[in-house]
């Protein structure tokens, strides 16, 4: 057993026992991995270097092997049981196409079938060239980007625990800035709160950054660098995720600087109640995409993702919420579900977000964090 | 929200941009990198995870295409006016739309350059381009033609860095004064990060911290431990400000230094003197590291150091602060006056379980190379 692990041995076999399976049933021969989510999930190897080539190949067998860099040879070690890890160097020797291309003649994969994840981070269209260059002719590459993540949507107690302790700490982060946020205070200084309060109580930094934002720039949903001194009335954007063990729950809230703000508060309602209508569908086997297209009234959209244990930098797992997206959500998946009014014409804007976990009598909410706009709400 | 550079810094990096697509015979240029979109526009965010392409034309048109989520966020950040918006659904046509813009701006059989080494074109998206634009133009790889512009950085971008590595002197400061044996790694954690944000910084993503063996990794895991006496704590860690980075590398101790690691941390310090002594105009990337192995090798290092002794910093966004340059054996990339390293030496000694490293970041001048984050180079023992 990997000197640190977070799950037993026996869940990581039950997983890779089930990507096999998954396999077969697309008529792979092997599978080879770019996404860092599938290499956490299927063996616990944890590293942010998926900002190389670094690929994981499971065969049809079941054997793993990895092509990485010399400096995460160590952390596979420590991280994952994986047997077999290759690494390549800088400038030097063969390159990591070449390295794959050797590896899966080794193991008798010329000329067969391999899924591999092309829709991912770092896998990009040049690391893409790389491998098609070396293993193009040599295997028949099909994509295979979804295959892992179909496994991981299902959560299984061990992961909603994680989920629930992730959700605690962007429910704390949502206390800390409701504590401070008045006019003349710097959002610098409620954005430092709730990052060191979220780790000091044991969450670990999310894939990507916390976003705040007030009066004029509450609209920018994605963060931005340049902090602001808050105002009387401003609208105050806070956007986040509390992590456990790389597990996230996002969460989103709009709070308005002004006592008894009588249009906040009408922004509000109209965006809660329809955060509430869509969560109302979010039961198993519910379409990705019927949940962001509920009617939600004029201006309000409904949107969201999938929430797991990924890596930097994106804060959407798989699938999307979003009109159009096929994708079934399995009792055990968890959400991020957001309804939002950015108006920047008419300058107004109320946004609500809030983790929920699929479950089979319905959607339960796993932040718990007060919703309501006004600062003592 | 303001822009942080005046507009006339903008110009003048949209003109250099020009001039090198002029040499790159390249009549526009399709950028997916938000590192590119965040120099010439100011276009902040996040958008690239989902689908973001800047066309720049060599007349000096912009053009951004991305989904509709992402226009206030562009509009907000960014002086763009021509920005076209893709419905936010899972039967969008991100490729085809890129078509029609191309097609609409008169670029049909010109040679255009595209970004392809950018976390923003995935190989699925990249598929999609080359059957809707192959055809349509002629695509060759510019991964590289925005980043050359980037590495040497204006008096106002330095400025930025001169702050970020003000916060990581702060970040180092705030995790000494929490390291001592029974510390949370958690704890150390949220000073440091803390410290960054309510400097008015953004966080740095690459952050490693481990202690006990897991300091003998230069990677982060998840998890924290609780330190123990005689204990050593590895961080590497950056600040940024306006995006532009500033790192620093350093192991605590919880108790005093054995022989061993004295003579270590001496190494780092005799290495990273030498590194900076090298790091100067006319010198390549690979003499810097050179610089490095030089010192850790005659002291009988050789086993225990790693094959990159550092890299690039600027304004970068993703999983990682690292930025090209890399510093590794016989890179023949110039050192230019302007550009910013992160210089980390790193010894691993596995056989008795103990690690020291030492990582600074630098400016180069005319001269040779100013050290810009302060705190001083002693083996810390809390």
């Amino acid at each position: 057993m990997a000197d640190i692990a977070h799950f037993p041995p026996a869940e990581f076999a039950a997983r890779q026992a089930r990507a096999v399976a998954a396999m077969a049933e697309e008529g792979l021969d092997a599978l080879v991995l770019f996404k860092q989510d599938s290499r956490y999930y299927l063996t616990g190897y944890d590293s942010g270097a998926h900002t190389y080539f670094q690929c994981l190949l499971l065969t049809g067998d079941g054997d793993l092997a990895l092509l990485s860099r010399l400096p995460d040879l160590r952390q596979a070690r420590i991280t994952s049981d994986i047997p077999d890890i290759r690494v390549w160097l800088d400038g030097q020797g063969q390159g990591p196409g070449e390295m794959l291309r050797d590896l899966l003649a080794e193991k008798g994969l010329a000329e067969k079938r391999l899924g591999v994840e092309r829709d991912c981070f770092g896998m990009t269209a040049f690391v893409w060239r790389q491998l098609a260059e070396a293993c193009g002719g040599f295997c028949d590459l099909v994509d295979a980007s979804r295959l892992v993540d179909g496994l991981r949507a299902a959560k299984t107690p061990a992961e909603i625990a994680l989920t629930r302790a992730a959700a605690a700490r962007a429910d704390q982060a949502i206390a800390t800035a409701r504590s401070l946020a008045r006019p003349d205070v710097e959002e610098a200084l409620i954005v430092g709160r709730m990052q060191a309060d979220m780790l000091r109580a044991g969450g670990m930094p999310a894939a990507w950054e916390p976003v705040i934002g007030s009066g004029p720039e509450a609209a920018a949903p994605n963060g931005h660098s340049g902090r602001r001194v808050l105002a009387e009335g401003d609208p105050l954007f806070l956007g986040l995720a509390g992590s456990s063990l790389r597990y996230h729950a996002g969460i989103a809230r709009t709070l308005v600087l002004a006592p008894r703000d009588r249009a906040g508060r009408e922004l509000f309602e109209r965006v809660r109640a329809a955060q509430e209508t869509a969560a109302g569908l979010l039961r198993p086997g519910v379409v990705a995409g019927d949940v962001a297209a509920v009617d939600a009234g004029d201006g309000v959209r409904v949107s969201g993702h999938g929430l797991g244990a990924i890596y930097a930098p994106s804060e959407a797992d798989w699938p999307y919420l979003r009109p159009g997206e096929d994708a079934c959500l399995p009792a055990g998946a968890c959400v991020y579900l957001e309804a939002a009014i950015r108006d920047l014409a008419g300058n107004r804007v109320m946004v609500l977000g809030d983790s929920f976990l699929v479950g089979e009598a319905g959607a339960e909410r796993l932040t718990r964090a007060s919703q309501a706009p006004e600062i003592d709400g | 929200m303001p822009l942080h550079f005046e507009s006339a810094e903008f110009a003048s990096r949209k003109t250099r941009a020009i001039e090198e697509m002029g040499h790159e015979g390249l009549e526009a240029l399709l950028m997916f990198r938000q590192e590119s979109l965040y120099y010439l526009t100011g276009c902040d965010g996040s958008a690239y995870c989902r689908f973001q392409v800047l066309l720049l034309q060599d007349n000096g048109d912009l053009a951004l295409l991305l989904y509709e989520i992402d226009l206030p966020q562009a509009r907000l950040t960014s002086g763009i006016d021509d920005i076209r918006c893709l419905p936010w659904t899972a039967t969008a046509d991100p490729a085809g739309a890129l078509a029609d813009v191309l097609r609409e701006k008169g670029l049909g059989g010109k040679r255009v350059g595209i970004e392809l080494d950018a976390w923003g074109i995935n190989a699925a998206l990249w598929a999609a381009i080359e059957r809707t634009c192959g055809e349509l133009c002629r695509l060759s790889d510019a991964s590289r033609l925005i980043d050359r512009l980037r590495v040497v950085k204006s008096a106002a971008e330095i400025a930025c860095v001169r702050q970020a590595a003000a916060l990581a002197d702060d970040s180092l400061a705030a995790a000494i004064a929490e390291t001592r044996a029974g510390a949370d790694e958690g704890a150390i954690a949220a000073a440091m990060s803390g410290a960054v944000l309510a400097g008015g910084g953004d966080l740095a993503n690459g952050f490693v911290m481990g202690s006990g063996r897991s300091a003998l990794l230069v990677r982060g895991h998840a998890g924290y431990r609780t330190l123990d006496a005689n204990d050593q704590l590895q961080l590497e860690f950056g600040a940024a400000y306006r995006r532009y980075h500033a790192c620093l590398m350093r192991v605590l101790l919880t108790g005093r230094a054995g022989a061993r690691q004295r003579a270590m941390f001496d190494a780092c310090a005799e290495a990273i003197a030498a590194c900076q002594d090298a790091c100067r105009p006319g010198a390549t990337a690979g003499d810097i590291f050179d610089a490095h192995a030089r010192v850790f090798d005659a002291a009988g290092y050789e086993a225990y150091r790693l094959k990159a002794c550092g890299y690039s910093l600027g304004a970068t966004y993703g999983a990682t602060w690292m930025d090209y340059p890399m510093l590794y054996s016989g890179n023949d990339a110039p050192v230019l006056p302007g550009m910013v390293f992160f210089m980390h030496m790193i010894l691993v000694d596995h056989d008795r379980g103990l690690a020291m490293s030492l990582g600074e970041t630098a400016l180069v001048t005319e001269r040779g190379c100013e050290t810009l984050t302060r705190m001083p180079r002693e083996l810390v023992e809390a």
